[in-house]
């Protein structure tokens, strides 16, 4: 950041940092050079032979009944080798979806969005492909669309999905509104609700908005799929290859053990490439053509595959005088497109979420995905967070403000403590907010008030059940020259996966970080790992490879001692060697020689972390978010400057303190988006803006001037060393508090995002009180 | 569809060759410069040419010549980068390297020429975007419909003149030397545009723009002002270009012009001549940002809706007056102005 950014560690250390190597240190990334140099090969690198290049035809209508598509005029295009339509499709079950099996492969009778894909062509180039995917003539009887969530739930809607479809492997019970639009109804009670609105000195309640954004991994979805007789292989940027691997085996009634995941690096993820995308269609039309295809999307057609839900929260909260949090009731209404991917859960987050870290004895909280003509909302950065702590935390300040309490104190005096029960059947809360929130505040000079200069400081703060479903499998395998491969499922999307599970394996193992190396993800080399997503790879994936290095380390403990005569209790293994005493050593690669007897063979660690009776904990560990922003308000344009943001993680332990870092302004900046800018405009039910130029990621010049990244380390997360996940955090944070240093600095309160300096400028108008007249819509965005 | 489509490139050595090569092509060819408008715009078919002429092999179009005591000329592909960094253009004609430094990134700054800047196309929201995109929609009338999307009812374009040097040369009083296959002509910037989104340049496809002119610099200072949305990367939605002569604390000569608020670039004369003989007080300054705000008349076919854009008019023509005047006590780090 432009005037420099500075990391602290807070809290005490409970495992003893010089006892360790390599965890705790910001070694760099162990793929840094590859990356940029350019030598780091991604999904879309990939050449086969024979590959040809595939193009889909999409939708250009919200909502439509397919008559007939007639493929004949493509298939004329020299160079055109397949086309595939839903004609295609009968031998397979097209369905998928990590819910709700409720989107086909391709558009079946009807097409949901503009943009759903309707057929593809698979051509020797790709200008081929695209020139031949324009002449597939298709016959559309258009029929009454529902873009948005208001037109979905109106009187006499369309109804989109006519359901009811079959559950997706994530076992969520999903709880449609049947005859209407609502896909699943998330409902979370506790006490009685209107005692506690009874019981409140003072009830709030607000409205707020939150837009539609998508998450520009600078790689767009790219898939490689490749048949051999029965068997699938398909090179794809997954986060998530073993369940993609499920999805594909159902879809073409494969055996696991014949659908292959290879996953090159992937150029960011962000929950966009979570769960299953294109990777089916590209299998459909490989198969069709009896040759390898290569799809890589462009950033629009990204655009209309996936993003994050819009939505619109009511919330109303009873507060007592002295600002002790009484009732809460929320109305969420979450916009999930057309097909469900994974919104029921992001309901489900949503709901969870926007209660905040707080004690409320009565809760009503509701929650509805809402099928709608638009691209299909999904996963993305910390599910349902960032919605639902915008409209939370800025109630907050909305509260204090009418309390005449300051926002931290208020904070301070509801916020749940550690150990304290956050929801029967839930883990309790395991990190300390409380500290969290006052370094933050500290950090950003809580005590100056805001002042003539136009300048306000503002607080947010949120907890979300983070980790998702604990099952990791890893392998260490430590070759006879004492080198060490680990193979896990988890994904590297730029997150530093594979530095910080090396970091552990090298930790564990005695070894230098660069005798390390995670071998590429393929899923038929590599163990299970559920997912690569909220924030679970460093706890989960972490646990897993420590104890396969352990097991490992104890294998070559015990055959040292036999080799060396000793004990095992006076064996010492340090740095590629074991020792006992001054005079009997021996390297690892001794150790394995001798054991085996000849100079080869390996030993083999295994690392399985699972639910402890197969039961999950619920959450694996409660991830704490916190952000502070300190704002200059032009009051003449509207224009919010970030002097400096504070992001305040909770880690428990930081094994490497700079990747951890740059995890939270990476998501901080990302919440800057959808804070200042970002928004997927629909009109005329299409995009318009489905482009880098007209839909506006932050750049370098819109970064805070001033970054602070606190880390708090209390080794107490359950994984590996005391670490919890972290990364999604920083994100939710952002919103709440640039909008409460806004209202802060000029007593303006803006509930919809973003924070455009012509909305900005309107609310400020607004409350000058000025009268003028003007007959102009409400706002660009 | 995201895909140049096929094209024969021709590389000649001399303007007057470039100008014959068109005509030869009749309605198939066009020129090009850096390619930073016109190939986004190719992809979109938003212009199908047959031949492209390039310009950049042309050396007499290259370059910065002259001092600022006689005025300078600018070779129209010298590019962006280097109008924004030259030494003579920053310290006398500062609105201009300010305004050449705004444009888009640096990487579009380094292909992006000065010629192509004067030339480029006017921009909407329903016309900037994919091929695709604008048959689902229906196309409109400044590539393959017949109607206005954003005004049904007009049988003109409303598309914005985006372009962040023009307003500025026309401030600054610039000329621009036109060479066509026929002969060849030299007349002031303004005279290069026309009030149409679609026909938004006075010049025949032929003439190539050879020359821009700048006249002797003494006396004058500079400003520009853009509004855009983020830091960097993004047109103009309002661009605010004043040139003043200043003697002895009074304005003895104003240029205001404001760009991206129609299809041409738009003078606010009143206002100017309001300054004329004035000292820039804070009166003058709301005075003559009231009057300035006149001539804009924006469109909701941009970022940002019309009527902010039209107050923003009067704010950035406060603060450019407030910069030159040196009424800016804060100091405030204002990267837009000179
Ligand atoms: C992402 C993006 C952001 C951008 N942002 C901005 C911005 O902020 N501000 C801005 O002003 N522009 C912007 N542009 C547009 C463009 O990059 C610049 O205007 C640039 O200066 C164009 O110059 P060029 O040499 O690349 O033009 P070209 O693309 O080569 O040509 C543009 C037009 O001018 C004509 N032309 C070029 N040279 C001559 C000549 N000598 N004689 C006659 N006709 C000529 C061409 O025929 C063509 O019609 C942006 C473009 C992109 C892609
Ligand atoms: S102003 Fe009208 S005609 Fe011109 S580009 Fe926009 S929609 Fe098309």
């Amino acid at each position: 950041m432009r005037a420099g950014s500075s990391t602290s560690s807070i809290g005490k250390n409970v495992a003893n940092r010089t006892g360790f190597r390599v965890v705790g240190t910001s070694v760099p990334r162990v793929d840094a050079v590859e990356k940029v140099t350019g030598r780091a090969r991604y999904t879309g690198d990939i050449v086969l032979p024979g590959m040809l290049h595939g193009k889909v035809l999409r939708s250009p209508h919200p909502h439509a009944r397919i008559r007939a598509i007639d493929a004949r005029r493509a298939e004329q295009v020299p160079g055109v080798v397949a086309v595939l339509t839903r004609d295609d499709l009968k031998d397979i079950d097209p369905y998928y979806g990590p819910v709700v099996q409720d989107r086909p492969l391709l558009a079946l009778d009807r097409v949901r969005y503009a943009g759903d894909p309707v057929a593809a062509v698979a051509a020797e180039s790709e200008a081929t492909a695209e020139q031949a995917a324009s002449r597939i003539l298709v016959e559309y009887e258009e029929l009454p669309a529902a873009v948005g969530v208001a037109a979905a739930l109106a009187p006499g809607a369309p109804r989109i999905h006519e359901g009811p479809h079959r559950a997706g492997e994530e076992r969520l019970s999903v709880k449609p509104i049947p005859g209407t639009n609502i896909c699943h109804h998330e409902r979370l009670v506790r006490g009685d609700v209107e005692r506690g609105f009874a019981e409140a000195d003072l009830v709030v309640e607000d409205t707020f908005t939150f837009p539609m954004v998508y998450h520009y991994a600078l790689e767009p979805h790219t898939v490689v799929a490749h048949w051999d007789k029965d068997a699938l292989t398909v090179w794809a940027s997954a986060q998530h290859p073993f369940l993609v691997r499920g999805e594909l085996a159902r879809i073409f009634r494969l055996p696991l053990a014949r659908v292959r995941m290879i996953i090159p690096f992937v150029g960011g993820g962000f929950g966009s490439k979570s769960y299953t995308k294109i990777e089916p269609l590209v299998a459909a039309l490989a198969r069709k053509a009896g040759r390898p295809v290569r799809v890589a999307q462009s950033v629009s057609e990204s655009m209309h595959t996936t993003r994050r839900h819009s939505v619109t929260c009511r919330i109303k909260t009873g507060v007592k005088r002295d600002g002790t949090l009484v009732a809460k009731a929320c109305a969420i209404h979450l916009d999930t497109g057309a097909y469900a991917d994974n919104g029921p859960q992001v309901a489900n987050r949503a709901a969870q979420r926007v209660i905040g870290p707080y004690r409320i004895p009565h809760l009503q909280i509701d929650a509805y995905a809402v099928y709608t003509n638009s691209v299909p909302a999904g996963s993305f950065r910390s599910i349902g967070a960032p919605q639902s702590i915008w409209a939370c935390e800025s109630q907050m300040d909305i509260i204090a403000e009418r309390l005449g309490i300051d926002p931290l104190a208020l904070r301070l005096k509801n916020v749940l403590k550690r150990g304290e029960l956050v929801r029967t059947g839930m883990k309790p809360l395991d990190g300390d907010i409380s500290v969290g929130l006052r370094k933050t505040a500290e950090a950003l000079g809580w005590r100056r008030r805001p002042g003539a200069d136009g300048r306000g400081l503002g607080l947010a703060c949120g907890f979300m059940n983070a980790g998702a479903f604990p099952v990791s499998i890893a392998i260490v395998r430590l070759h006879a020259d004492g080198s060490a491969t680990l193979l896990v499922g988890t994904t590297e999307i730029g997150q530093g996966a594979r530095t910080v599970l090396s970091q552990i394996a090298a930790e564990e193992l005695a070894l230098p970080l660069s005798e390390v190396t995670v071998a590429r993800g393929d899923t038929d080399a590599m163990p299970f790992d559920r997912s690569t997503g909220s924030s679970r790879s460093t706890t989960l994936m972490g646990l897993a490879v420590q104890r396969a290095a352990r097991e490992v380390r104890d294998q070559l403990v015990k055959i040292g001692a036999k080799l060396l005569r000793a004990p095992t209790r006076a064996i010492e293994v340090r740095n590629g060697t074991l020792s006992a005493g001054r005079r009997k050593v021996m390297s690892y690669a001794d150790v394995i020689a001798g054991h085996f007897g000849l100079p080869g063979g390996e030993l083999v660690g295994r690392g399985y972390v699972r639910p402890p009776g197969g039961k999950p904990v619920n959450p694996v560990f409660w991830e704490i978010g916190i952000g502070g922003a300190d704002v200059e308000v032009d009051r003449e344009t509207g224009q919010l400057t970030i002097r400096r943001y504070v992001s305040a993680a909770d880690v428990g332990k930081a094994i490497n303190p700079r990747e951890c870092e740059g995890q939270d302004e990476g998501a901080a900046m990302m919440g800057l988006g959808h804070t200042l800018f970002e928004a997927i405009r629909y009109e005329d039910d299409q995009i318009v803006n489905p482009n880098l130029i007209d839909y506006r990621v932050p750049l370098f010049t819109d970064l805070p001037e001033e970054f602070v990244a606190l880390l708090v380390e209390n080794g107490d997360g359950p994984g590996p060393y005391g670490a919890k996940g972290m990364g999604e955090g920083g994100i939710v944070g952002v919103s709440p508090a640039v909008a409460n240093a806004l209202a802060r600095a000029t007593g303006v309160r803006v509930r919809d995002l973003p924070l455009t300096p012509e909305r900005v400028w309107r609310a400020l108008r607004q409350s000058d009180g000025s009268k003028e007249n003007h007959g102009d819509r409400l706002s660009s965005d | 569809m995201m895909r140049l489509p096929a094209f024969t490139y021709l590389a000649p050595p001399t303007v007057a060759e470039a100008a014959r090569a068109v005509v030869e092509h009749g309605g198939e060819a066009m020129l090009v410069a850096g390619g930073t408008d016109l190939y986004p715009n190719m992809k979109r078919r938003q212009f199908e040419p047959k031949v492209l002429i390039g310009l950049g092999a042309i050396r007499e179009l290259r370059g910065v010549s002259g001092r600022a005591r006689e005025g300078l000329r600018i070779g129209p592909t010298t590019t962006l980068t280097a109008v924004a960094r030259h030494p003579e253009i920053a310290r006398h004609y500062g609105a201009l390297a300010t305004a050449a430094g705004l444009v888009s990134s640096p990487q579009l700054r380094n292909m992006g020429t000065i010629g192509g800047n004067v030339c480029v196309d006017t921009r909407c929201n329903y016309y900037n975007q994919a091929y695709e995109w604008r048959k689902a929609i229906g196309f409109c009338m400044k590539k393959d419909g017949d109607i206005c999307l954003v005004a049904p009812s007009s049988s003109r374009c409303w598309a914005v003149s985006s372009s962040d040097t023009a307003p500025v040369l026309w401030s600054l009083g610039a000329r621009v030397r036109l060479v066509g296959a026929t002969g060849e002509r030299t007349m002031p910037v303004e005279a290069l545009y026309r009030d149409d989104g679609i026909e938004y340049l006075a010049k025949r496809p032929d003439e190539v723009l050879a020359d821009i002119l700048l006249p002797p610099a003494d006396g004058w200072t500079s400003a520009y002002l853009k509004l855009r949305r983020r830091g960097s990367f993004d047109f103009p939605v309002l661009g605010v270009a004043v040139a003043l002569r200043i003697e002895g604390a009074v304005v003895r000569d104003a240029k205001i012009v404001l760009g991206a608020v129609a299809s041409l670039p738009r003078s606010a004369p009143a206002a100017a001549s309001a300054l004329v003989g004035e000292r820039l007080t804070p009166e003058v300054i709301t005075r003559v940002a009231d009057l300035a705000a006149g001539p804009a008349k924006p469109l909701d076919n941009t970022d940002y809706a019309h009527f902010y854009r039209k107050k923003m008019t009067r704010v950035f023509v406060a603060r450019a007056l407030r910069r030159l005047g040196g009424l800016d006590g804060e100091g405030r780090a204002e990267e837009e102005v000179a």
